[in-house]
């Protein structure tokens, strides 16, 4: 969509008019601006009236108001705010319709258009200084003439004069800049060297001396041929992806952890790695390879039911760890949650652009790019594409086939016990539930109380016990625990050790009363049994209501009355009144709710146990056969029997009764009810506990805990009537094992409570549903026919989940509302300050003229399905003649050439822009980038051509003319040693020891001491392996292009005292000398042979002949001395420059 | 692009080839690479070659002592007598997303008594005895503020500028622009105890070359530097006669390949290896210090004894040509809501956390300005003194303060910095920045500013853009600058 420049210039004119006072713009009114107006202008004036709408083309009556001196300019009609006068505002009367109306969607809420009268009474305060930055600055067409951004240009390899030194037609354009200078190239190098680079170069591992002499003998027979199956053999090898996928995965900053404070592991990412590495081995096509990486999730079934389409969709996905790859920091605060996602987002377009198009389009963020033509208009639109990407660990079953099989068992056996449910569900449970429901209340309430302690007062003197049982003596009027009787005499005393349901007696004279008071707390209004017994004469209050006047002859005090007292929410007073004839007056009593009070008819205790387990959830987790069916009778596996233990008493924590560690204990017992009714259960258990009521499971709680208490788990159960069936399952870890078990009478639920409290007939049919739910526990019947069903259900196959890190639509990376997966065009890239909504879009520079977005969703009607979303982006990548896909070839073709020759056509392989270097022959690039597409996309073949070129063959030896007209060998005369990157460094090494673990992909690992190739280790940001990092090894924070080469002395301390290389070296010296009967010369040629693939010079095995001699001779005491002095030789092969420099 | 002379433009190969600080390889080399063209006289390869600087620097070297977790500002230099009037009242302008959790909006008066010190008159908190006598060594600057209220974003900022990872830290620039003053040991060296929050990020040097990335150690370690001690079965002469056999074999392979000379720079790598083996444990070695100077950086006493043998470490590198020296502060057991490695986080209780860490800090600290002073030292060496944000005035829970990004105190003292000064200020309360407000960008533009570095001219071409420490901003602080 290209837009006139001119136009958007004439129109951000002079917009420098200085309008607001400064001193008027106090902070309290630039608050009021920033909190109340710049809002309410982004959201619904910016759209038309902003620099951005000149940018689209969308401005309105020429008036722009993101800025302070476009608000006082005003458009077409005059100013639109006028400070400090709202009525001459052509703002405020737009925003009361009075005249325009604004915005055109509707009028705003009448409190918003206060707001900005307010603000324009108060001044206007406006901090936004100068002109709004506009985006059309950009000239897309002058930037479209770059020589990137041109399309390729095909061209005629040139003719030169040397035609004998021509392998290929890269060998032209090669030879033709050297002929221009008078440089005479190298001639092919030695086809020791030659195998030795190609074997690094493929693989990144050394030749074994057999693949090195086989080599020379092809060779010597036939050079092209030999050359060519070497070739396509190294290619063919699994190792080939391992040291190209490596490649890629530096220049998308691929890693394994979050990065930040915290480095949150990302445990399935590696399946991205595999990925890389697979379809660099399978030569998948690189539009392909694009396409996958890019919107591998969009089209990706989950549902799916073969291995086949498991193995696709597990690689769908893997491919789109490359969108999620990047640091992402997993502690933020509130205030950075959005600005976070954008840094993100930014993380992904800036990678998508340095990797695929070479291009630095992050630097678009905050302003249009200074250099390439760029505009932040695109940036936004470019980011937009990626709005719903969040990342998830995607699970998907690497087994269809076998769970459908298992699921099918599963349903064929389920399906005639459901069957069996249902149909009494059907047949007899309405007729059961019919009588219950009919008479079915809800249970009273009751909660525990609590009792303060019993106070003492007394005694009253009366004259006779006549006045003393009659007369109202003071506490009867009220009590105060502080209060005093009689001039003092008389206090209230504490009576601590005055329990429940205790006898106690006061000695007295008869012509006197005696007070007893206790505070008594209750949860809820209640209904409480109160037992009383005296032996004299006894009056009682609760919350001075008299509920018993009892005149006594003297007795015994057991059991006499048994009231039923009305107990309210909150404190309770509890009064009594002792008087009598005799010389002690005495009384016992009880206060209690159903709450206290245990269930009747317990049954006695059975257990059977241990059963054993590997670890406490194996046993917790293990379903045993009393879990099935109970048969008190039965012996099961071990010798294990059921055990009565009729001893076993309710409310005690039994801590000494079970045993066994990592094991189970069951406990059986039957409970009889009169009726059906809801028990509540105070339980406790170490460690795990598991509760079964007829059958069906009511608890299930895997915890560990160092002993069994009381309520460390409460629960409510259902009794039938008649036999109710209760089974625990107490599981153990480690220590002693125990259990607590109480029961007490209980209540329904609240929502079947209030229910129940309906009248029949006007209950709804989800009311009368949760009854029937209900009632299904207290029907024996019924739970016999679900017992099975939930039995088979425990056995229901779970599919074989394999989780892949992947890109996911929406994932749960952020949630800041609903702005998560919008993008916005952001000023200065801050995220509080947004502007319109950004649409997914490409970059125009890279965009035919004559096209736009929607081209790419059908590719001009030529295909089937409409692309989606990135989908789209990813083949405007790779359309070469109208999208990017010229510049994206180029790009690729250039990074090969990198790593073949340590220096790219473009010598900065992340910047093809104005910036970057320009292409040192730059027909070759656009020869290759040709290649390249006519092949397919695919990149076997550009290798191959690359390899094959006398230019990649060639030697190093020097060259007057070349060092005279070009010394940094820029015209490629010479080939350049070549340093080994830090993988290949320490898998050289190890391959050196043949302890190498050669195994491809699978999960990686942070022990250094794996024997595994250096690109299976972990990438943890936070915890990079030392040695690779040491040489050089990315930082995974950013994508890299070009890996720096450091030679610092670190390296060298770790190669000379670092234990593991000695360990290393001690395995090489075992290698090559592995008895005596091995000479030391031989020992030499073998080490040799194996690092550097080929024979010691004479000069050379003197030279190490006579070090092993003086280092044995140094070791002079030591039998081992000169294994030892062979130890160092090989320690010294690893040291050297030949064995870490390749020519 | 103002690079500097070895880093040449458009050769990655040759970019940074390194040979970690020794001239190279042999004479006649260097004469027939000069005949043949290949290097031009003046033309130096080495990346860590002591290098000019932009103009005279005014400090050859600095020491950060980091008080990583953030002190509040209010509690230590910045005094703020409203704060104790209004204790338990709201807090005007408070705003409860300022810090990490939820602030009460209410002032809390700081427990600590201040007094004025020197002849400049400086309010230090009582927590600083020693500090304290040094107030007229030190510019003071009241008026730092961060962008991240979160402490790993916050630290990436005041050490590399950016709020993101992947950024070169200030230290490993300074190598870059420098080079290193010595050939024995490294340029940048990171001291801490438990890493900081965020760990080896925060002293990255992002996308400069690594020769130049921070040596982090912990100086509790029986063994601080990697690799260091030589095997029991290769040392002494065995190791030298393999490495005199090495140098014969990598000279002969050098020698026919004229071209590359990153084989003699990786020839003399192993020989600077050699020598560190002896250099660095001798730096190291505090034993050679005299029993009155391990009392002054308090080693003897059990809360400061890992922090003041971080200091003295700092000033024997320094004496031995270290150029930066980053000490994180190591405290292992902090109160009031710190942990070991965000020591001075105290959010549940001030009085014990702060007073706990100064306990700590104050008396290394101080020894390390006299010791710097008495060695005629401290002329030469910018020590600096901070963390990565303030706390805030109004109080976390009943005696705690959040995390502020708004206002916090750094200090300078030496290498040209105008000791007695007090530069900037915060509100009445302490709680914003409000006067001459300083960014990491400023603080780092005059830290290099000193150092004889022009901090626009410091650039490094990285995916197609120059980078600078302070990205698009920064001014030098002059007023502070004697």
């Amino acid at each position: 969509m290209p837009y006139s420049t001119k136009s958007v210039l004439t129109l951000i004119l002079v917009l420098l008019h200085s309008v607001a006072n400064c001193q008027e713009d106090d902070r309290a009114g630039l608050d009021f601006f920033e909190a109340k107006i710049r809002p309410m202008l982004v959201k619904h004036c910016y759209e038309c009236h902003s620099a951005e709408a000149v940018a689209k083309n969308n401005l309105k009556g020429a008036l722009l108001l993101d800025t302070r001196a476009g608000s006082a300019k005003g458009g077409e009609s005059g100013p639109a705010v006028v400070p400090g006068k709202p009525d001459e505002s052509l703002l405020i009367s737009a925003l009361k319709h009075d005249g325009f109306e604004m915005p055109p969607a509707g009028k705003l809420p009448e409190e918003i258009i206060e707001h900005f009268k307010h603000w324009i009474t108060i001044g206007a305060p406006d901090p936004r200084e100068g002109a709004a930055i506009a985006t059309a600055e950009v000239d897309i067409e002058a930037g479209r003439k770059h020589w990137a951004f041109q399309r390729l240009q095909a061209s005629q390899p040139p003719d030169v004069q040397d035609k004998d030194w021509l392998r290929n037609a890269i060998d032209r354009y090669v030879r033709a800049r050297q002929e221009e200078k008078g440089i005479t190239p190298n001639t092919i190098a030695s086809y020791r060297t030659l195998i030795r680079r190609v074997y690094f170069d493929l693989i990144g591992l050394p030749p074994s001396p057999d693949a090195v002499a086989e080599f020379i003998k092809a060779a010597e027979e036939n050079f092209d041929t030999a050359y060519s199956n070497l070739l396509d053999d190294l290619m063919a090898n699994e190792h080939f992806g391992e040291r190209w996928g490596r490649h890629w995965l530096d220049i998308v900053r691929f890693a394994e952890s979050n990065g930040y404070a915290f480095d949150k592991d990302r445990p399935n990412a590696w399946h991205y790695r595999d990925w890389v590495i697979q379809a660099i081995n399978q030569d998948l096509p690189y539009d392909q390879f694009l396409h996958a990486q890019l919107a591998g999730d969009i089209k990706t079934k989950t549902d799916f039911t073969t291995t086949n389409e498991y193995l696709t969709a597990r690689t769908s996905f893997a491919a789109t760890g490359f969108l999620v790859a990047g640091p992402f920091t997993s502690q933020q605060t509130q205030k950075e949650r959005e600005r976070s996602r954008y840094e993100q987002l930014d993380d992904v377009v800036s990678t998508l652009g340095t990797s695929v198009l070479g291009l630095t389009v992050g630097c678009a963020r905050c302003h249009s790019h200074k250099f390439d033509p760029l505009p932040k208009h695109d940036y936004y639109r470019f980011v937009a594409n990626f709005a719903e990407v969040g990342s998830a660990d995607v699970q998907l079953n690497s087994e269809p086939e076998e769970f459908l099989a298992n699921m099918k068992v599963y349903n064929d056996t389920l399906s005639p016990l459901t069957a069996a449910l249902n149909q009494y569900a059907a047949d007899v449970l309405p007729n059961n539930f019919k009588p219950w429901v009919s008479s079915a209340v809800p249970t009273p309430e009751t909660a525990p109380l609590s009792q303060a302690n019993w106070h003492y007062a007394g005694s009253f003197p009366a004259d006779s016990p006549q006045e003393a049982l009659n007369r109202v003596f003071a506490p009867e009027e009220s009590v105060d625990l502080q209060a005093t009787y009689n001039a003092g005499a008389i206090a209230w005393q504490e009576k601590p050790d005055w329990k429940e349901g205790e006898l106690f007696s006061i000695e007295h004279h008869p012509n006197s009363a005696h007070y007893a008071f206790r505070k008594v707390n209750s949860p809820i209004d209640q209904t409480a049994t109160f037992s009383v017994a005296s032996a004299n004469n006894i009056s009682i209050w609760v919350n001075q209501i008299e509920v018993l006047k009892a005149k006594e002859s003297a007795g015994t005090a057991t059991g006499q009355y048994e009231l039923s007292v009305p107990i309210k929410k909150g404190e309770n007073q509890i009064l009594l009144k002792l008087t009598g004839q005799t010389m002690q007056v005495g009384f016992t009593t009880t206060l209690s709710t159903l709450a206290n009070d245990p269930v009747a008819s317990l049954g006695s205790w059975y257990q059977v146990g241990p059963f054993k387990a590997a670890n406490h959830n194996a046993a917790f987790g293990t379903v045993y056969p009393p879990e099935d069916n109970i048969d008190l009778g039965t012996t099961y596996e071990g010798g294990l029997q059921w055990v009565e233990h009729a001893d076993w008493e309710d409310g005690t924590a039994h801590n000494d009764l079970l045993s066994g560690e990592n094991s189970a204990n069951f406990l059986y017992r039957v409970i009889e009810s009169p009726t059906p009714q809801p028990v509540h259960l105070s339980l406790g258990s170490d460690d795990g506990i598991q509760v079964w009521v007829n059958g069906r499971k009511v608890l299930n709680k895997n915890v560990s805990r160092t002993v069994a208490k009381a309520d460390q788990e409460k629960l409510t159960i259902q009794l039938a009537e008649g036999s109710n069936a209760i089974l625990l399952k107490i599981t153990n870890g480690a220590g002693k094992t125990g259990f607590y078990f109480k029961a007490t009478h209980g209540k329904e639920p609240d929502d079947v409570r209030n229910i129940l409290v309906i009248a029949p007939d006007k209950r709804n049919e989800g009311q009368k549903k949760r009854l029937l739910d209900w009632y299904k526990g207290y029907d024996l019947g019924y739970l016999k026919l679900e017992q099975p069903v939930k039995f088979q259900e425990l056995s229901k196959p779970s599919p074989a989940n394999v989780p892949v890190f992947a890109a996911r639509f929406k994932g749960s990376t952020y949630q800041f509302g609903e702005d998560t997966y919008k993008v916005y065009h952001l000023r200065r890239g801050n995220a509080d300050n947004k502007e319109s909504l950004a649409v997914p879009g490409f970059l125009q520079v890279l965009t035919d003229a004559e096209k736009d977005e929607t081209f790419w969703t059908t590719a001009g009607n030529t295909l089937k399905e409409p692309l989606r979303g990135r989908e789209t982006l990813a083949h405007w990548l790779t359309d070469e003649t109208l999208g990017a896909g010229h510049l994206s070839a180029r790009v690729l073709v250039n990074r090969l050439w990198y790593h073949h020759f340590g220096r790219g056509i473009v010598a900065t392989p992340s910047d093809f822009g104005t910036r970057g270097e320009i292409p040192s022959h730059p027909a070759l690039l656009d020869y290759l980038a040709e290649q390249l597409i006519e092949n397919g996309w695919r990149l076997k073949p550009i290798h191959k051509l690359i390899m094959s070129s006398a230019t990649y063959l060639q030697g190093n030896a020097k060259s007057d003319a070349g060092v005279q007209q070009d010394p940094e060998n820029l015209l490629l005369w010479r080939r350049s040693t070549k340093r080994l990157e830090a993988e290949i460094i320490r898998d050289t090494i190890l391959s050196m020891s043949g302890a190498i673990d050669l195994t491809h992909y699978g999960k990686g690992t942070l022990n250094e001491r794996s024997n595994r190739r250096s690109i299976y280790f972990t990438v943890k940001r936070g915890q990079l392996i030392p040695l690779l990092k040491l040489f050089d090894a990315p930082d995974a924070m950013q994508g890299i292009a070009t890996r720096e080469q450091s030679t610092v002395a670190p390296q060298a301390l770790a190669l000379l005292n670092s234990p593991l290389i000695r360990e290393y070296a001690t395995q090489f010296a075992a290698r090559v000398r592995a008895t005596n009967e091995t000479t030391i010369e031989q020992a030499i040629a073998s080490a040799y042979a194996l690092a550097l693939s080929r024979p010691p010079t004479t000069g050379e095995i003197q030279t190490m002949n006579q070090f092993i001699q003086s280092q044995t001779e140094m070791r002079g005491g030591d039998a081992n001395a000169q294994q030892l002095a062979v130890r160092d030789f090989c320690h010294l092969v690893l040291c050297m420059n030949e064995f870490v420099y390749i020519d | 692009m103002n690079h500097p002379p070895h880093l040449a433009q458009g050769n990655t190969r040759r970019q940074f080839l390194a040979n970690a600080g020794m001239g190279f390889g042999s004479v006649a080399l260097t004469d027939l690479l000069h005949q043949e063209g290949i290097i031009q006289a003046a033309e130096n390869d080495n990346p860590l070659a002591e290098r000019s600087s932009h103009y005279k620097p005014n400090a050859k070297a600095i020491i950060w002592l980091f008080q990583t977790g953030s002190p509040s500002q209010v509690d230590t230099f910045d005094y703020k007598p409203e704060l104790g009037k209004r204790d338990g009242q709201a807090l005007a302008g408070a705003d409860p997303k300022t810090g990490f959790f939820t602030t009460s909006g209410k002032c809390l008066k700081s427990p600590f008594k201040f007094k004025q010190h020197g002849a400049s008159g400086a309010w230090i908190s009582e927590i600083f005895p020693n500090i304290a006598k040094h107030a007229d060594d030190i510019a003071f600057v009241y008026s730092c503020h961060s962008q991240s209220n979160n402490h790993t974003p916050a630290m990436l900022e005041l050490n590399g500028g950016m709020i993101r990872q992947g950024f070169p830290s200030m230290g490993s620039w300074m190598s870059y622009g420098l080079g290193s003053s010595n050939s024995n040991l490294p340029s940048y060296v990171v001291m801490h105890g438990t890493k900081p929050r965020g760990g080896d990020p925060i002293w990255s040097s992002g996308f400069l070359p690594s020769v130049y990335q921070a040596t982090s150690l912990d100086p509790r370690a029986a063994k601080p530097i990697d690799n260091l001690e030589q095997l029991k079965e290769l040392n002494g002469t065995s190791q030298r006669s393999l490495l005199d056999t090495l140098n014969k074999a990598n000279r002969k392979h050098a020698d026919k390949r004229p071209f590359d000379r990153d084989l003699n720079a990786r020839l003399e790598s192993f020989e600077l290896a050699y020598r560190m083996q002896s250099a660095a444990p001798e730096a190291f070695d505090i034993s050679q210090e005299p029993e009155y100077i391990h009392e002054m950086y308090g080693l003897n006493r059990t809360e400061s004894k890992d922090y003041g043998r971080q200091c003295l470490l700092a000033r024997r590198m320094i004496e031995r040509g270290v150029r930066f020296i980053q000490v994180f502060a190591s405290i292992p057991k902090t109160p009031g809501g710190g942990v070991s490695d965000v020591p001075w986080d105290g959010h549940s209780d001030i009085r014990q956390n702060h007073g706990t860490c100064a306990s700590t800090v104050d008396q290394p600290t101080a020894a390390l300005l006299t010791d710097l002073k008495q060695r005629g030292l401290l002329e030469d060496t910018i020590v600096i003194y901070g963390g990565e944000f303030g706390r805030t005035s109004d109080s976390q829970g009943s005696a705690g303060r959040d995390h502020n990004p708004n206002a916090f105190t750094t200090w300078f003292a030496g290498g040209g910095f105008k000791g007695g000064t007090q530069y900037g200020s915060t509100d009445e309360f302490g709680y914003k920045s409000v006067e001459q407000r300083v960014t990491a960008h400023d603080i780092h533009a005059t830290v290099l500013h000193q150092m004889g570095l022009n901090h626009e001219k410091l650039t490094y071409r990285f995916n197609g853009r120059d980078f600078r420490l302070t990205d698009v901003a920064g001014e030098v602080l002059h007023d502070i600058l004697s």
